[in-house]
């Protein structure tokens, strides 16, 4: 009885998978956009999109940027988008190797920077750290919070960014002695800024965090340090294997328009490329862009990631 | 001969779906790491100590369920007491939860304990009621005269545990023994969030290389490692103890009697574990509930983080149980009954190995085989569900009297016959359990539906651990909101199931 009940929702599955299997071949054609999940354009946008262009996008979100990268790589066989947004410049080497890769453009960038816990230093009476090279002083010690680089896009910005700051061969000691301060790891951003940094909801016990420049804006009494800082760019661009190369190429330029890039800051935490466009008042007083981020090459990243993680993993399991 | 051609034919339906879901796309990643001089990560350092790291932890895990777990399982099921279907129903939950919440919990309950002690808890939070569950089963079943018997011999308790009871829970042990092992060397999200990157397995080493360096040869080498590992501990499972016992549900019994004084010290310890590792992390997720967060359930989150509402990710996650349900019900019924048909038990062994393989090499895999489409997902969920269908259905087989069987082909019944009349009826409690288990395997899979499951198909896991690990008080309190209701529903669930059985034997 039970089974004769199985096979027949077995039976109906099936039939149900050919039936939608029609479906979605026989509806109209549309841009199907890969992003990633911190990626927001409104449906009003994508509406006054449709009305200049008549072209209807569905965003596909795949996950952060490098689960985005790797899945737009593994399915180049059997595209899952036309084009993607939000590819940064720690992967774009990765898939303009695997060659998914058509014309791409800056939209957006970011700054990975330190905040600190304007509070916790108040209330202990002590000097807030001004550069990353305070961090590895006693004072600080068992004071900061940093992602781990081999799990978190944020830990391997900043790891790219000691880099760039100290130089190939000179980086290592500056972990070491970060290590040797009690640096805490922790596997994500969440992780460490929501639970484990005193300035946040979480109210943890570290007062210092690797996060953005931009988190001031959304956090009372924290401050970003302008040293070190990782300047992550964002891209939009064609695939190889895209249907739609002219609707995908208006949609990069809509992203360009300014309508699109104001809201860039409110909704995604990130500054726009453009210039022409100002930034909301809290980012413009309190969250403004790095002025001396360090800018590390994609070809490099993308060469060298693996040696890095190797060395900075030895370094933190020994 | 007929006969034979026939049977062929059956088990032919049943090895298609699993070398065409498993072991395709299984071999296809193979193909594409097994190139050059591959061999060559077998020599590396870091390898040897990565797959070190995992069969130690694996083993203090388990060590740890069954030296908690076989008291638990005495105390929860041979002794009666208050509140006992309660208890039984709260340890339970945690096996269900998906191990990203469970990993947050125990983050915040236990962060200042070092990596590995977390790692170990969280072992002990997720395993423990398999071990409870499995052993308890047997144990309640167990002939109270016999221990009264031994008892009058003048055999103390102790002797009469070893001597008596402990061969007959033999199987039980180890086959829990084994189950928890496999859990804990494929252990995925776990190590990944509290492991912190300090410490890495098997598992979230073949995740590393894949998603940051699509280093294939690595992450081969690794998922060769592992399978390696789940066949010989499958092989060391048939010779010690003939392990074919499955996860039996335990039902209630009225046999047990009321706890001695002198069995205090591990009734403590059992209250111990239940308090402080079940319950106390499961209190900081509902602790944590907010009315709002509730409400923010039917948007996406702060910052449209999500393609999809919690409520429609909970659509989909319904849907694949119901598809991956059903499929590993087929397939695994059919494995188990194909099994209990004949001696070639060797053929369930290809049926088994999905439970020992990554699931994160079966989501890539997934992935360059069969595309993105939303059928992958459940397809992978009643791939790693067959095993444990089968693993509860086919020693409930076994344990069918053949007696039945023989008088009723005597009296002319055919085969439908036998199955509708005499083997159906005896077989609903197991049967009952296995499409529970599928159903959990399918809610809670995570490695795989974290590569396959995105845009308007993502998972309840998957929208969760979206939710969790991205900024956002919002996005923190819609988490712990679907959570919370996660963790009541199936606790509301695992009670009535209860309730249920008890009223159906009253009857």
């Amino acid at each position: 009885m039970l089974k004769k009940k199985y096979l027949a929702v077995v039976t109906a599955a099936l039939i149900g998978i050919s039936i939608s299997g029609c479906a979605t071949t026989s509806e109209a054609p549309e841009l199907t956009v890969a992003v990633h999940d911190s990626v927001v354009i409104s449906d009003e946008q994508l509406a006054e999109f449709k009305k200049e262009t008549g072209i209807t996008v569905k965003l596909v979100k795949a996950g952060d940027a490098g689960a985005l990268t790797n899945k737009l790589i593994l399915t180049k066989d059997q595209p899952i988008a036309d084009m993607f947004y939000g590819i940064d410049n720690t992967f774009i080497g990765a898939a303009a190797t695997a060659g998914i890769l058509g014309d791409y453009k800056a939209i957006d960038f970011g700054d990975v920077c330190f905040n600190y816990d304007k509070q916790w230093f108040a209330t202990h009476e002590q000097a807030a750290p001004e550069t990353i090279d305070d961090l590895t002083r006693d004072e600080f010690r068992g004071l900061t919070v940093v992602e781990n680089p081999t799990t978190s896009s944020t830990g391997l910005a900043f790891l790219a960014a000691t880099v760039g700051k100290y130089g190939e061969g000179k980086w290592q000691s500056y972990w070491e002695s970060l290590k040797a301060n009690d640096v805490r790891i922790d596997s994500g951003w969440e992780e460490a800024y929501n639970v484990n940094f005193s300035g946040s909801a979480g109210k943890g016990n570290y007062p210092v965090v690797l996060s953005y420049s931009s988190s001031p804006a959304f956090e009372d009494d924290t401050v970003s340090i302008d040293d070190g800082c990782f300047r992550q760019t964002e891209y939009a661009g064609l695939l190889t294997g895209g249907a739609q190369v002219e609707g995908a190429k208006k949609f990069i330029d809509f992203l360009l328009a300014d309508s699109f890039q104001k809201t860039i800051p409110d909704t995604m935490y990130m500054y726009p490329v453009s210039t022409k466009v100002a930034l909301p008042e809290a980012w413009a007083t309190k969250a403004p862009a790095s002025l001396n981020a360090v800018v590390v090459d994609s070809k490099l990243i993308n060469a060298n990631r693996s040696s890095w993680l190797k060395t900075w993993d030895a370094i933190f399991k020994n | 001969m007929g006969r034979n051609l026939q049977k062929l034919a059956l088990w032919a339906v049943p090895l298609a779906f699993v070398v065409v879901l498993f072991y395709w796309a299984i071999v296809k990643l193979l193909g594409l790491g097994l190139q050059q001089n591959w061999f060559a990560v077998f020599g590396d350092q870091h390898f040897h100590s990565v797959v070190w790291f995992t069969i130690g932890q694996a083993t203090l895990s388990t060590l740890l369920c069954l030296l908690f777990g076989v008291p638990g399982a005495y105390v929860l099921y041979r002794r009666k007491f208050f509140a006992q279907s309660f208890i039984r129903a709260l340890i339970a939950v945690p096996f269900v939860l998906p191990t990203i919440v469970v990993a947050i919990a125990l983050q915040t309950f236990a962060s200042s304990l070092p990596t590995i002690i977390v790692i170990l808890i969280a072992h002990l939070f997720l395993n423990y009621s398999i071990v409870v569950r499995t052993v308890g089963g047997v144990w309640q079943n167990f002939d109270k005269e016999i221990e009264y018997a031994a008892s009058i011999d003048g055999a103390n308790q102790w002797h009469t545990f070893w001597r008596i009871m402990f061969p007959a829970l033999r199987p039980a042990i180890v086959s829990a023994t084994v189950l928890v092992f496999l859990y804990c060397v494929t252990s995925f999200g776990i190590i990944l969030l509290l492991g912190g990157g300090k410490v890495s397995s098997i598992e979230t080493e073949i995740y590393f290389s894949l998603t940051q360096f699509l280093d294939f040869k690595t992450a081969s080498a690794f998922a060769i490692a592992q399978t390696v590992i789940t066949v010989s501990v499958f092989a060391l499972s048939k010779v010690y103890g003939n392990a074919n016992a499955g996860l039996e549900q335990a039902s209630e019994s009225d046999s047990s009697s009321r706890i001695k004084l002198r069995e205090w010290p591990v009734v403590l310890t059992t209250a111990f574990v239940v308090i402080a590792v079940l319950v106390l992390p499961m209190l900081q997720v509902l602790m944590r509930f907010s009315w709002q967060g509730l409400l923010d359930l039917g948007g996406t989150g702060s910052r449209q983080l999500l393609n999809i509402s919690v409520w429609q990710a909970t659509g989909n996650s319904l849907r694949n149980i119901v598809i991956a349900g059903c499929l590993a019900m087929f397939f695994g019924g059919l494995v188990a009954w194909l099994l209990s048909r004949n001696r070639w038990s060797w053929l369930e062994l290809p049926f088994l190995l999905p439970m020992g393989v990554s699931s994160v090499v079966l989501g890539f895999g997934y992935l360059i085989t069969f595309g993105a489409g939303w059928l992958t997902v459940p397809l992978v969920q009643a791939v790693l569900a067959t095993p444990l269908v089968i693993r509860i259905i086919h020693p409930a087989l076994l344990s069918l009297s053949s007696e039945y069987r023989e008088e009723a082909i005597m009296a002319g019944a055919g085969s439908w016959q036998i199955w509708r009349l005499v083997e159906a009826p005896l077989l609903a409690q197991p049967l009952r359990a296995a499409a529970v288990y599928a159903s959990l395997v399918s809610l809670g899979e995570f490695g795989a539906a974290s590569l396959l499951s995105f845009g308007d198909q993502a998972t309840l896991p998957v929208v969760l651990y979206q939710l969790i690990s991205r900024p956002g008080a919002q996005n923190y309190s819609m988490a712990m909101a679907a959570c919370a209701i996660l963790i009541i529903s199936v606790f509301a669930i695992s009670m009535t199931s209860a309730l249920v059985q008890r009223r159906r034997r009253s009857f």
